[in-house]
């Protein structure tokens, strides 16, 4: 029976040695894959950024805002920490992540609009997490949506299961340096070249309302979104929200009447802040050209840069 | 709890470790363990069923030792045909009830005479054809004086409801289980090895190649209307590879597990896609209900033996209930009837046992005319599964009637082909085809590299969100 028992444990302990091999193989070569968000990932959480400007948001805020021309235009070293997240949780978990390693940033550049408000039942992309499983701060805020997580650390190649590509292009990783078109992201930002194209699903989930009006829920939800930044930033340090531009499929009467009211809130917010400011680019030109946009709630790269120059722009009109 | 899921995986290594350090003081405390955690076992899926597993336990046990002490050939005749007419009684209720009801109700109605038939509400208790099956041959053995009764019941209860057996076979003998239930069981090192590697190999078949492949074949079979041929063609040869890995690797797992406390089961599959004709596929096809049916009803029919005709309707006779068994639908008895078309020309010109010794593969033509052969007959084998895999016999028609058009659409075929596809099924055919000789092609030479490229395998590939079942424990 010991003779088994041993055998067994060999064989579980051969596995898992090569399995971690492998996977580790993967993982590191995904981390250190430069302008991609795998990297960007293992920068913010080994405190590599250390940005003045920090962008954050959704997808929208992800292959919307170009870093690098803000960066020209604010003069001061930025970056983008948005990510496919969907809704304001994440997002504020992300640059609580971000602080925890990396300095105070000296503006905040949040990107809002409606499905910010909604919360995340479901961590979306959760591929994007698995180079860094072992990260504790990812493990805290992927374990709060997926219980797999904890599998993932004891049981080596668990995470790439059904995912055999993306091993291979981890692997691949470790001896080439070409990223993925549409992938690549540049200081956070991830240009999309690509086409427009009417993306139903999405218009479909634009809010029925016949009133203009917020609930409770929501007007305590924008208070806490800016008590969130100001609370953990420096006392003289900027709070800029902006609503970029929405395509104008989007922008019909029962979305204005939604929107209205949160716009309305902010402006008020905006006379009670002294450092919070608020940009509405909603109707901005950008909207009425479909050439800007890769779907009706995503700007393409050439949407994105001339949105960029706008916006920094605007802000600098703010600021000075 | 299937095979394949955590709670499996909890409670094998629990009785293991029960089995081999507390009650391993004597036969009786082992089989005691054993009963113990069969019925658990079973009750996992229905507690409620476990009352009919232990009625037909006790059915069989008393008939048999009533048979055995009968004095005159008219009360072994009744306590025989009492425990037959029982145990095919249940399962008629349970499985086949229903379905002959609604045939004869569609006869009927076909006839110009309105009948809407009385239909049971009952669900069909998980491995019922196994263990019915167990203890038929059982009592029939015993009718033919060719074993002796057993008249310790908990010996016997363990040859019925053995845990790793009942639910979806093999379908074990008396002559082969019950002399092993009756020692007490050694540890031995090179069986306990053997039963993990066949362990690994079972999950592997199951939750790599089963589950994998039934992805592409529900795909197609489900949308086969709108399909080209060459993705209907596709979708028979993943169905082909899913009930092979499901139930193939379910008895690689069950023999396994019985290995690890020392007992041997029947093998119930020998590479059968590497058959080099039809009459050895089946027997290489679930050998143990082949073999049931050969050595309980093909041989009392006379077997080969006698007339053409006797031949041809003997063929057909076990050909149709080996379809039969297999669920009460008109598909499966297609599916048996046409295996007996395809086995009749070979019994008819005494070809059928050509093919009995594994033959080595050369660069020659007998080489070639055997890998032709091996190809001829696993797709002659594809187009019977299209019966088995359709919801109806008309469905089946139309899936082949599709397939002759002769249609080719690369886009669509690209969405029914995937790079794990591309990696698994060859695996599989190689690993199979150069171990073919062995029990299970992880044992023997380069073992430890070929078990842990299939561990890698299974946690790469494996289906594991998906809560899949056996296949076979429908029947």
């Amino acid at each position: 029976m010991k003779f088994f028992l041993k055998y067994i444990i060999g064989i579980v302990a051969m596995t898992y040695i090569v399995s971690f091999g492998i996977q580790y193989l993967a993982d590191y070569g995904f981390r250190n894959l430069k302008n991609t968000q795998y990297n960007d990932w293992d920068n913010i959480v080994n405190g590599r950024i250390n940005s003045d400007i920090i962008i954050n948001g959704s997808s929208r805020g992800f292959v919307g805002y170009n870093s690098q021309i803000i960066e020209e235009n604010l003069k001061g070293d930025c970056f983008n920490i948005s990510f496919n997240a969907g809704c304001y949780k994440l997002q504020q978990y992300k640059f609580d992540t971000y602080l925890k390693r990396n300095k105070k940033p000296k503006i905040v550049i949040q990107n809002i609009d409606i499905a910010h408000f909604g919360e995340n039942k479901e961590l979306p992309e959760v591929s994007q997490f698995y180079p860094l499983v072992y990260n504790e701060d990812i493990n805290s805020l992927v374990g709060k949506y997926e219980n797999k997580f904890n599998l993932f650390k004891i049981i080596p190649l668990l995470k790439y299961n059904q995912s055999f590509k993306m091993l291979e292009e981890g692997i691949v990783a470790n001896f080439s340096n070409s990223t993925k078109k549409n992938a690549t992201t540049l200081k956070g930002y991830c240009p999309q070249d690509r086409p427009f194209r009417i993306d139903y699903h999405n218009l479909k989930k634009i809010p029925e309302t016949k009133t203009k009006s917020l609930n409770k829920r929501e007007i305590d939800l924008l208070h806490k979104m800016i008590y969130f930044y100001f609370s953990r930033l420096d006392k003289d340090s900027k709070l800029i929200f902006v609503w970029m531009p929405e395509n104008k499929m989007r922008l019909n009467k029962s979305y204005d009447l939604k929107r209205e009211t949160i716009v309305e809130e902010l402006c008020l917010m905006q006379k009670k802040y002294k450092n919070f400011i608020f940009i509405d680019m909603a109707y901005d030109d950008i909207s009425n050209h479909d050439q800007y946009y890769y779907d009706t709630f995503h700007l393409n790269e050439t949407g994105a840069n001339l949105f960029s120059k706008k916006v920094s722009a605007k802000i600098n009109e703010q600021l000075n | 709890m299937f095979f394949n899921s955590t709670a499996f995986a909890i409670f094998l290594p629990i009785v293991f470790f029960l089995y081999w350090f507390v009650f391993n003081k004597s036969k009786s405390t082992q089989n005691a363990l054993l009963i113990v955690a069969s019925y658990y076992f079973y009750s996992c899926w229905d507690w409620r069923f476990l009352f009919l597993l232990v009625f037909s336990t006790f059915l069989d046990y008393f008939t048999g030792i009533q048979i055995e002490k009968s004095d005159s050939d008219k009360k072994r005749k009744f306590w025989f045909w009492l425990s037959i007419l029982v145990n095919l009684g249940f399962l008629g209720i349970f499985k086949y009830y229903n379905f002959f009801a609604s045939s004869f109700a569609e006869m009927f109605n076909s006839f110009g005479f309105k009948v809407s038939p009385f239909l049971l509400n009952v669900i069909l208790p998980v491995g019922i054809s196994f263990y019915t099956f167990h203890g038929l041959s059982y009592v029939i053995d015993i009718y033919y004086k060719r074993i002796k009764a057993e008249y310790n019941f908990i010996d016997y209860s363990l040859f019925v409801s053995y845990f790793p057996l009942l639910v979806a076979g093999p379908i074990e003998r008396a002559t082969h289980l019950l002399p092993q239930v009756k020692i007490k069981r050694e540890f031995n090192l090179e069986k306990a090895k053997e039963g993990f590697l066949q362990i690994i190999w079972g999950l592997f078949k199951k939750v790599v190649i089963a589950d994998n492949c039934a992805v592409y074949a529900n795909n197609i079979f489900d949308h086969y209307t709108s399909m080209d041929s060459v993705s209907l063609i596709m979708g028979t040869v993943y169905f082909a590879f899913q009930i092979y890995g499901d139930f193939s690797g379910y008895s690689d797992i069950a023999l396994g597990v019985s290995k690890l406390f020392g007992i041997d089961l029947l093998k119930n599959f020998n590479y059968p896609y590497f058959s080099r004709d039809i009459a050895e596929f089946w027997r290489r096809w679930h050998i143990s209900l082949s073999s049931w049916f050969r050595d309980y009803v093909y041989i009392p029919l006379g077997g080969s033996k006698g007339s053409k005709t006797i031949q041809v309707r003997n063929v057909f006779i076990i050909f149709l209930l080996s379809g039969f068994w297999h669920g009460a639908n008109w598909t499966y008895i297609a599916w048996g009837a046409i295996n007996a078309f395809y086995f009749l020309p070979l019994l008819l010109i005494k070809t059928n046992r050509n093919n009995i010794e594994e033959k080595a593969i050369s660069f020659n033509f007998s080489s070639l005319k055997m890998i032709c052969n091996i190809l001829f007959t696993f797709g002659i084998t594809c187009v019977a599964w299209i019966f088995f895999r359709s919801e109806n016999i008309h469905m089946a028609f139309e899936y082949i009637k599709r397939i002759t058009f002769f249609s080719f659409d690369l886009d669509g075929l690209k969405e029914q082909i995937s790079y794990i596809i591309i990696i698994i099924l060859p695996y599989l055919i190689l690993l199979e085809w150069n171990n073919r000789k062995k029990e299970c092609p992880l044992f023997d030479r380069y073992s430890g590299i070929k078990t842990i490229t299939t561990l890698i395998f299974i946690l790469l590939f494996g289906q594991f969100d998906i809560q899949s079942k056996f296949i076979y424990f429908q029947f």
